[in-house]
């Protein structure tokens, strides 16, 4: 689970262009929206594109990634859950 | 209601150096098929996080957009009003790259809602809580006068006090390949951003001069004509502008920039700029305040 959520750490970066921080700047049970990292609804969006271009996972919508984003760790669980690739 | 319309403050973001005019007393001079803005710091300017989704079109015209701001002592205008020939290239190839590639799945959403033309004037309006007059206008070479015209008549009939007009646009070496392809005018292709804070009154004492008048005229033969009824002291043509600036959607604008700044240096008392695109020419007449 920890290399799973490094990794997520880094596409995060990636796909969210935080150029200026590491995945050590990113708490993975820290919120990832609103007080935490401070993502708005434009990167819940990016976050759902994520999901689905590296591990297949399809949501049908953005409220279902309420849940499944509130922090790295909890992201990191659906994935080793539902992953298809 | 005819008010006079004034340039208070001008910047740009080209070729030449940037945000300031220091570039003025030795020109770079330009070489090479297509070149690129010679861009600030925008850390400077910017948080990361504020920084994250802005592609450096985006970049150039807020800041840009904020010096003329700061010059002329707004913090909010009445109107932004904005022109680009070829709009946000850069996302829309970020955008339509893995749609080609992909196959229509797995779009980035950022990259779509700023793939548009009116990206770059909503974008500053949203940023500076602007909640007045916004439009923008992608006329090919003549984008910018099409802006410029618009903030007059606007100023003029006194639905603005003030005005933030700016032109803004970009190249990516796909495109510069496109056109190379398509042309050869014998400047280098070139890329730039200029804001401009326009005032209307009875007397701007701090302008940098005066616009007297914007024409777009689409009938080539009848130019020179109206480049005769001016009488300006000095006339700024399409080969000074791009041996300046290089050959770019924003050239005019740049043109209009330096003009206006020769003139508030005291080498002109007035200069027409003209710009001949294709079967438009445009024209932008500045005198001394």
């Amino acid at each position: 689970m920890e290399e799973l959520i490094l990794e997520l750490k880094n596409k995060i970066l990636e796909a969210l262009k935080l150029e200026d921080m590491t995945p050590e700047d990113i708490d993975e049970d820290a919120p990832l929206f609103k007080d935490g990292l401070g993502l708005d609804s434009i990167d819940a969006l990016e976050l759902m594109l994520l999901l689905e271009k590296n591990y297949g996972i399809k949501l049908k919508s953005p409220a279902e990634g309420k849940e499944i984003f509130q922090s790295v760790r909890t992201m990191a669980g659906y994935v080793a859950a539902n992953r298809v690739k | 209601m005819n008010r006079k319309v004034y340039i208070r403050a001008a910047a740009q973001i080209s070729v030449q150096e940037p945000l300031c005019e220091d570039w003025m007393l030795h020109p770079r001079q330009l070489s090479g098929s297509f070149l690129h803005c010679i861009d600030p710091d925008y850390k400077q300017f910017f948080s990361p996080m504020q920084a994250r989704r802005m592609g450096l079109m985006f970049k150039r015209a807020m800041v840009t957009s904020r010096k003329v701001l700061e010059a002329s002592g707004v913090e909010c205008p009445d109107a932004i009003i904005t022109g680009t020939a070829f709009g946000c290239i850069e996302n829309t190839e970020r955008f339509l790259d893995p749609l080609c590639r992909g196959g229509e799945e797995t779009l980035s959403p950022t990259a779509f809602m700023q793939s548009t033309h009116n990206t770059i004037g909503s974008m500053v309006a949203i940023t500076l809580g602007c909640h007045g007059y916004n439009c923008t206008y992608s006329q090919d070479g003549v984008s910018f006068e099409s802006t410029l015209l618009d903030a007059v008549l606007q100023l003029e009939c006194g639905g603005a006090e003030n005005v933030l007009a700016g032109v803004h646009d970009e190249i990516t070496d796909n495109v510069a390949r496109l056109m190379e392809a398509n042309e050869s005018a014998g400047y280098p292709l070139s890329e730039g951003s200029v804001a401009m804070l326009l005032a209307a009154g009875d007397g701007v004492p701090d302008a940098l001069c005066e616009v007297s008048d914007v024409r777009i005229l689409s009938r080539p033969e009848a130019v020179e004509e109206a480049v005769a009824g001016y009488r300006a002291e000095y006339v700024m043509r399409n080969d000074v502008t791009f041996s300046l600036f290089g050959r770019c959607g924003s050239a005019s604008g740049l043109a209009v920039y330096a003009a206006a700044e020769m003139i508030a240096a005291g080498r002109y008392s007035s200069v027409l700029v003209v710009n001949e695109s294709g079967s438009n020419a445009g024209f932008v007449f500045l005198k001394i305040v």
